[in-house]
């Protein structure tokens, strides 16, 4: 059963859609789409979209997050049981097949306009801008909220791998954390936040609205995390809201970069 | 005996978690049953197969509903009855209760999560925590994780095993000699029959993760003809429709909780094995919201930075 | 909060000193559990300790006592009040909000709203003077206090003041009536929504001038409120001022803010009046809420906003009841066409739940004419819960269009339904048959089903083949459903018509579907007589208890215990007692423990 939020705002109409996980023909669809030997086993048809009145929008969804997977292709990282065993197996069967079983994306959504505008999508821009928190501390009213998961993975019990994002609309602004979030139990967690904020009040001298794109990623393997004394047992990193708190706290290192997507009138 | 055993179940039915004491004791009770029982326990058809549970304890009373009663019923549980779902407690102990009460109508068999230190990092550990204030119930619960059976073999013709196969295993005599009374290990054959993954790959893969077998159509093939078995029935894996065939009919994959972790939104199923080894899967949905107390709402607004 | 048996008093006096020692230690004490505990105490303490003692010694510390833990602060919050009846009479129990005026201003609001609760029932135990001498002045320093935990509690306490004075103490009441209205004002939002909480309780121990002449205006200022939080807790108001009101004031004052409500901006408003709306119409009148109330209902029907759609819509059969048939078909019926087609399978479904009721209101014509074909579009809707819904309260429209009628239009409806996929559905639908089957008699379940090519009758296409459904809760159910049959036809009926096609069931394949049988007939057994359960039922049991599954052999034995209730000893010796005595030598273990308590109880 899909639900769906919906609100239309300052130019913006934002749409969100969440859906029960993929059935086995559209899991299949995904995986040709994007070239990969397997997919996460909680798939979502959830999207969100956020389209400006000029043409041009911002979309969320799993295959899109998953092309990008693909396209980095880290190196596998091993659990923690994999020494002995790939010594045991390689010595009676050759080789195992290796990619980023971690499904990590550094997916920063979808950009596209719409079919009749004519135009070409904008691109993201290294900027001075920053996103405006003083803005998203203030509480005006939400006018539309929502959560998806876009996939996940139980990692065959071996941890979690979930992407996921937030959104809320309010009268000057709205703003969306994507976020993905690995935990790999007794190797490494990893955190990448990328955070979307548009107030649609301000206009440049042309015109333009600015979409600021902020991407904060962290890395932290057990041992590290155990070195400096912060907790690095599973449960204290159940899902990505304590697993932020908990690696914030760590003051681990920390990857910032800020893009802008100028969209014209 | 009987007496007490009823009340206990009749108590779990209405999902009201039993004393610490009674706990203990039922526990006991369980082992004495299972210890008698072979790392292959052998079952009479007819027999409804189920897969993976996880805690969800008023979907597995809406299995109840659609499979019928125990002991009306024959039931064998392939293992993972705890962890992720709200009610790990409740639900195995219902299922333990049934077993000791209806020892020859009710079997489980071990799943990956039955063990001590699955369990301490998906659920169940916090939950004995939270529910008795101790850890005592967690103790009691995973002493009695070693001692499930590794397998089922209905009719000498259906193998049932938690996750799938492994290459130290050639026929299904060499399982009968595991010594299963202990933690899961990290690797061997005990490991293996938990936490294998049938796959398309020819012969043995190894899991990308570096730890974990996954097996092909031609490892299935020559596993069933060297033991004379029709088919292979396992758990382990979430499936969207309740079941997967493959490797054309010889291996079948039933995952028995709907709606996984309150969210994924998949049907469950179980197979349900007449007299006569006709089977048919009885897809279910999970239980009506209101009766499960895990209130339907959307997400609550928050200000999120 | 215990309170001990009372020992004889010269055990008491002894133990007093002791445990008062003991009770302030425990009270200083370190451990939680320990200081509740003895919180816990309190009570029997101060009575021990007489009035006097209870005053000048347990009072002043539990005052100076500073817990900082909140289940403590929780806990003396409560017990306080035990110590009312200890401190010597209305003319000292104001003694006690000293310890309560700090647990007032905490910020935890639960131990506020209990510290308010106590001070209030303190303030009940107080004579007029005392509220004037001490409970107002209380009010006075909590209403200008700085933090706005102070005004809030401030709010509660307001209602028990105007009570327990006296109409002559007019200044005191002037300073409250000027407090409250401040507060109404008052710059935190906190603040404002604690006052429209208690403006109903206030007005309820008021003077109808009083609530017209003061509490009204104040009112008013609230519902144009700027937070839409206080605003929704007003209409709740409305209803309460409402009722005390007479109709003139009700409808000149209190209905204009109503509609005003009703279009609210914010949804949650809307929501709350959908709500309130109906008792509000209640309270003035039909003939009052003709005048806009009922338009503002239907607007309402018709909201933007899914939520108010459905709480709504909940209402609805009410309302039209309410409303009149002229008026319910003109404005309300088109409403229901819409929410039939609604958008949100959660609004159909809670039209579904209260559509049906209409019907007594619209009379039999409008029903066919008008309703009857939105409950086949709700029929058919593609989510089950709304089927579900109709099907269940079905029973409602017999009365209106006559069973038979019903029946007619139906029965493609329910044929289709039968087979829903959703189990819950079929079951409804037969738990409907017997309803059915008791108004309209056995031709209903002989109509040819025109739809089935065998030309099966509805007994043999459906209740018959419910026995033989996949889910094991609509098989107990369709076993059920015999047994009310033959309730309601008799035994010969059954003998005619149901014993042989279950005869041949008993030959399933499937022991699941056997065990249906044996279900069946050991239902059936009490409503067929004696004759019937020897030539017809034990052979089929009889039989089972040979079966090669075990379950169905143990089931066999439990199916004999409601024949040996209805047949006579001898009998039961002869026929019964040797078969279980026979499978108590069975090789399996449950069907020797079943035949043997179905002994036991027989003996």
């Amino acid at each position: 059963m899909t639900t769906v939020a919906r609100v239309a705002r300052g130019g913006w109409d934002v749409e969100s859609a969440s859906t029960p996980i993929a059935k086995r023909a559209r899991i299949e669809q995904v995986e040709t789409n994007v070239d990969a030997p397997t997919t996460p086993e909680m798939l979502f048809d959830s999207a969100l979209e956020l389209r400006h009145e000029s043409g041009v929008a911002l979309r969320f969804e799993a295959e899109d997050a998953l092309r990008e997977w693909v396209k980095l292709g880290l190196p596998a990282i091993e659990v923690a049981a994999a020494k002995t065993w790939r010594r045991s197996h390689v010595e009676r069967f050759g080789d195992a097949a290796e990619y980023d079983w971690t499904f990590t994306t550094p997916y920063g959504g979808t950009v596209t306009t719409t079919s009749d505008s004519n135009r070409q999508p904008p691109t993201w821009e290294l900027t001075d801008r920053r996103i405006d928190r003083a803005m998203l501390t203030e509480r005006d009213p939400i006018l539309m909220y929502d959560e998806l998961t876009l996939y996940e993975s139980e990692l065959d019990d071996n941890g979690v791998a979930h992407l996921g994002l937030k959104v809320r609309v309010m009268p000057k602004c709205w703003f969306v954390l994507l976020r993905f979030w690995l935990r790999v139990d007794g190797v490494l967690i990893r955190l990448f936040e990328t955070r979307f904020f548009c107030d649609f009040t301000e206009v440049d001298r042309t015109g333009a609205v600015v979409v600021v794109r902020e991407t904060q990623r962290r890395e932290e393997t057990w041992d590290a995390l155990h070195a400096r004394g912060a907790p690095c047992d599973p449960t204290q990193f159940p899902d990505a809201d304590q697993a932020a708190s908990v690696l914030l706290a760590a003051g681990g290192p920390v990857d910032i970069v800020t893009h802008a997507l100028t969209i014209a009138p | 005996m009987s007496h007490e055993l009823d009340g206990w179940i009749a108590a779990l039915r209405k999902c009201e978690p039993l004393e610490e004491d009674d706990v203990k004791r039922l526990c006991q009770m369980a082992i004495e049953i299972l210890v008698e029982e072979s790392n292959v326990q052998t079952i009479d058809s007819p027999v409804t197969i189920c897969g993976d549970i996880h805690g969800q304890f008023y979907d597995l009373l809406e299995l109840f509903k659609v499979g019928g009663d125990c002991p009306d019923t024959n039931y064998l549980f392939m293992g993972d009855f705890v962890d992720r779902g709200f009610y790990s407690v409740e639900t195995f102990l219902l299922l333990l209760a049934l077993k000791v009460r209806y020892p020859d109508r009710m079997y489980l068999i071990r799943g990956n999560h039955e063990c001590r230190q699955i369990t301490q990092v998906y659920g169940f550990y916090d939950e004995c925590l939270r529910k008795y204030g101790s850890v005592n119930v967690w103790r009691y619960c995973t002493d009695v994780f070693d001692y499930l059976s590794l397998s089922a073999l209905i009719d000498n013709k259906i193998f049932c095993v938690h996750g799938g196969l492994s290459p130290s295993i050639t026929t299904i005599d060499q399982i009968r000699t595991i010594d299963r009374k202990q933690e899961v290990p990290h690797e061997g054959a005990m490991c293996d029959l938990l936490w294998s993954d049938p796959e398309d790959v020819s012969g043995w893969g190894l899991s990308p993760r570096g730890a974990g077998y996954l097996f092909g159509d031609d490892v299935c093939t020559s596993f069933t003809q060297t033991n004379s078995v029709d088919m292979i029935a396992r758990a382990h894996q979430l499936v969207m429709e309740g079941y997967k065939w493959m490797f054309n009919k010889r291996l079948v994959t039933v995952w028995s909780a709907p709606n996984y972790c309150y969210r994924c939104g998949n049907v469950a199923a179980i197979l349900e094995l007449d007299e006569n080894l006709a089977h048919d899967f009885k897809v279910f949905e999970a239980a009506p919201q209101e009766a499960r107390g895990v209130p339907a709402k959307r997400a609550t607004p928050d200000y999120f930075l | 909060m215990s309170h001990d048996a009372p020992s004889t008093t010269a055990h008491a006096e002894e133990d007093d000193a002791i445990s008062v020692g003991a009770l302030i230690d425990d009270l200083k004490s370190e451990d939680v559990e320990l200081r509740l505990k003895s919180i816990a105490k309190l009570g029997t303490i101060a009575k021990a300790l007489g009035a006097e003692r209870a005053r000048s010694e347990l009072v002043p510390f539990l005052a100076e006592r500073d817990d900082e833990d909140d289940e403590c602060l929780l806990a003396i919050a409560g017990e306080l009040a035990t110590l009312i009846d200890a401190v010597g009479g209305e003319e000292h129990v104001h003694v006690i909000l000293a310890p309560l005026e700090t647990l007032i201003t905490v910020e935890e609001t639960v131990v506020r709203a209990k510290a308010v609760e106590t001070a209030c029932a303190v303030g009940r135990a107080m004579t007029p003077g005392g509220i004037g001498k001490y409970f107002v002045p209380l009010i006075e320093r909590l209403a200008q206090g700085d933090w706005f935990t102070a005004r809030v509690s401030a709010c509660g306490l307001f209602a028990t003041a105007f009570e327990r004075s006296e109409e002559s103490q007019l200044e005191l009441r002037n300073t409250l009536t000027g407090m409250f209205r401040d507060l109404c004002a008052d710059e935190t939002p906190m603040v404002r929504r604690a006052a429209a909480q208690n403006l109903g309780k206030i007005a309820i121990v008021s003077s109808g001038d009083f609530i017209v002449n003061e509490l009204l205006t104040m009112f008013a200022a609230l519902t144009s409120d700027d937070q839409d939080s206080v605003r929704l807790l007003v209409v709740e108001d409305c209803v309460v001022l409402g009722k005390l009101l007479s109709a003139t004031d009700c409808a000149n004052k209190i209905v204009p803010i109503v509609l005003k409500l009703a279009a609210d901006k914010s949804w949650r408003v809307r929501y709350a009046v959908a709500q309130q709306i109906y008792e509000m119409c209640d309270v003035v009148g039909a003939e009052v809420a003709a005048k806009g109330l009922f338009d503002a209902y239907v607007a309402l029907l018709g909201d933007s906003e899914g939520e108010v759609r459905i709480s709504a819509a909940g209402k609805i059969s009410e309302f039209c009841s309410l409303a009149g048939a002229v008026y319910s078909a003109e404005k309300i019926l088109p409403k229901v066409h819409e929410l039939a087609n609604d958008s949100s399978q959660h609004v159909r479904a809670a039209l579904a739940e209260a559509v049906l009721g209409l019907a007594p209101t619209m009379g039999k014509d409008t029903t066919v004419e008008k309703l009857l074909p939105v409950f086949f579009i709700l029929l058919k809707d593609e989510f089950p819960d709304v089927r579900l819904n109709i099907i269940s309260k079905l029973e409602q429209v017999n009365t209106v269009i006559g069973v038979e009628m019903l029946s007619t239009e139906l029965l493609p409806a329910i044929k289709e339904l039968a087979e829903d996929k959703h189990w819950r559905v079929r079951l409804a639908i037969i738990e409907y048959i017997p309803v059915l089957a008791q108004q309209i008699g056995t031709t209903f379940l002989f109509q040819k089903d025109e739809g089935s090519d065998s030309g099966d009758d509805l007994l043999n296409s459906l209740c018959l083949q419910w026995l033989q459904d996949s889910v094991y809760s609509i098989r107990e159910a369709a076993a059920n459903n015999l047994f009310r049959l033959t309730e309601i036809f008799g035994a010969d009926w059954a003998l005619e018509y149901i014993f042989p096609r279950i005869k041949e069931l008993m030959s399933s394949h499937h022991y699941l579907y056997r065990l249906t049988v044996l279900r069946a007939v050991s239902l059936l057994a009490p409503a067929v007589g004696e004759e019937v359960i020897l030539g017809e039922i034990l052979p089929i049991i009889k039989h089972a208890t040979t079966d090669t599954v075990p379950n169905v052999r143990f089931n066999a034995a439990k199916a004999l215990s409601p024949l040996i209730k209805a047949i006579d000893v001898a009998k039961f010796q002869s026929e019964i007692r040797p078969i279980l005595v026979g499978l108590q030598s069975d090789p399996d273990a449950d069907v020797r423990y079943f035949a043997s308590e179905v002994l036991t109880s027989a003996a």
